[in-house]
């Protein structure tokens, strides 16, 4: 059989391929996104109707702020482990193995994890501005810091996802481990987010220190995961 | 025929550990173009363990495995990940993509372009042309084990590791496989096969067989 040359470089077709495979699933099994919304939606619902609207209005930025992030942490942890789990519950972790490598496998899911989590923050957003009655004045950096925040955590979920993945009590250790790592990105997030429910300006800092803290959990989990992808 | 590029695979004292249970040690073999490494073993006596191993999944207590493609040793999983082909009844197919997607899925996630017509060529050369566009779920056993052999027709591996191969084939499957794997040897492939099926055990040109 004469393969037919790549027009890309084979480990971009690799990224692409494991990418492709998740969205096909999800697009048709619609499982993770759903648990996600589902959950998101039912938090929100369920803090403004037993707050109530006039209360909810008066809500201080912080609290605001870090309802809306708790929201999407706990909608996270719902949702983005179950890329290597579902892989190890449906048997699919070794065709994984023997199909893509390491790499790929990684980027592959760490994107695929980008975009459920960016497209919930949308989702999100909305939902909190309809429920909560929040007026922003400068859309671009909340957008910026939510997608961010939202990219970090997704970086750093599928990366102890992975971990998870490899270990007995999978579902606990995953919030276990998640928890200690995100928590600098949280809370930078947070009052980042803070800062532009409250009409002050975000400072660059904490653009960088976002951005930079998912660059750096990317490169981490990146040299982690060729030694976690081999089984002992 | 076209020959394959010459492989060789070196496996020196191997042993394996699950805990305080020794599974089997000592285990060293050569092997190169055109051999078949049939291992035998009872249920449960480390024959897909042993398989992972020399595939280089699973991580040996001792001893090594060395993998050498045209002289040039491969160190890093992803470099004898592009030689090797896999079929085991570990390997599972994503229920919710058709057979033809789970395919193509294999064939990029390698870097492998193919033609849609070669999909079609390599399905219906397992007999699975009418199926291709099903979904796996709706896949028999038997179904399932002729697509993993339909991946290592589009992968064109070097080094086929091949884990109780005829299991849930019917005769026509079997004699399809027994097909696949003469071609394979050769065109100078290595195989390497876990089975207690006589059949497979004909091909053999180095045995292990594990107590």
């Amino acid at each position: 059989m004469q393969h037919k040359p790549s027009r890309f470089p084979s480990f971009f077709m690799s990224v692409g391929a494991v990418l492709r495979k998740d969205a096909l699933s999800e697009l048709r099994s619609k499982y993770a996104f759903s648990t996600l919304a589902v959950f998101a939606l039912t938090c929100l619902a369920g803090i403004s109707m037993s707050i109530g609207g006039g209360e909810l209005t008066q809500l201080n930025p912080q609290v605001q702020s870090v309802l809306l992030w708790i929201v999407l942490f706990f909608s996270a942890m719902a949702g983005l482990g179950r890329v290597f789990v579902q892989e190890q519950d449906a048997g699919t972790l070794l065709t994984l193995k023997v199909s893509a490598p390491p790499q790929a496998v990684y980027f592959g899911k760490v994107i695929f994890n980008v975009f459920l989590l960016v497209s919930l923050s949308v989702l999100v957003l909305i939902l909190f501005i309809v429920f909560f009655d929040v007026s922003v004045s400068d859309w671009l950096s909340l957008i910026g810091v939510l997608w961010l925040g939202s990219i970090g955590l997704s970086i750093i979920a599928t990366m102890t996802a992975a971990m998870a993945a490899q270990a007995q009590g999978r579902a606990s250790l995953f919030t276990i481990i998640t928890f200690p790592l995100i928590l600098p990105e949280f809370l930078s997030a947070i009052e980042g987010t803070r800062a532009v429910l409250a009409g002050e300006a975000v400072e660059l800092t904490q653009f960088l220190f976002l951005g930079g803290y998912g660059v750096v959990a990317l490169v981490a989990g990146s040299i982690l995961f060729d030694y976690l992808w081999i089984e002992g | 025929m076209l020959k394959k590029p010459v492989m060789k695979i070196d496996v020196e004292n191997v042993s394996k550990k699950f805990g305080s249970r020794s599974l089997f040690s000592g285990i060293s073999c050569h092997l190169g173009a055109g051999d078949c490494l049939i291992i035998t073993g009872r249920n449960g006596s480390g024959k897909s363990t042993l398989v992972k191993i020399l595939a280089r999944l699973l991580r040996p207590t001792s001893g090594t495995v060395a993998f050498m493609y045209e002289g040039q040793e491969c160190c890093d999983w992803e470099d004898c990940l592009s030689h090797i082909g896999f079929v085991s009844p570990e390997i599972m197919f994503y229920d919710n993509l058709t057979g033809r997607e789970n395919l193509e899925f294999m064939a990029r996630a390698r870097g492998v372009r193919l033609l849609p017509a070669q999909f079609e060529e390599t399905l219906a050369r397992v007999g699975l042309d009418s199926r291709g566009s099903q979904f796996v779920k709706t896949y028999s056993t038997g179904m399932k084990q002729r697509l993993k052999f339909a991946a290592m027709l589009a992968l064109e591996p070097i080094v086929w590791f091949v884990d109780e191969g005829l299991s849930n084939l019917d005769a026509d499957g079997r004699g399809l496989v027994l097909d696949l794997v003469k071609q394979s040897l050769e065109k100078g492939c290595v195989l390497i096969m876990a089975t207690n099926d006589v059949l497979e055990a004909e091909y053999a040109t180095q045995t292990i067989a594990l107590s």
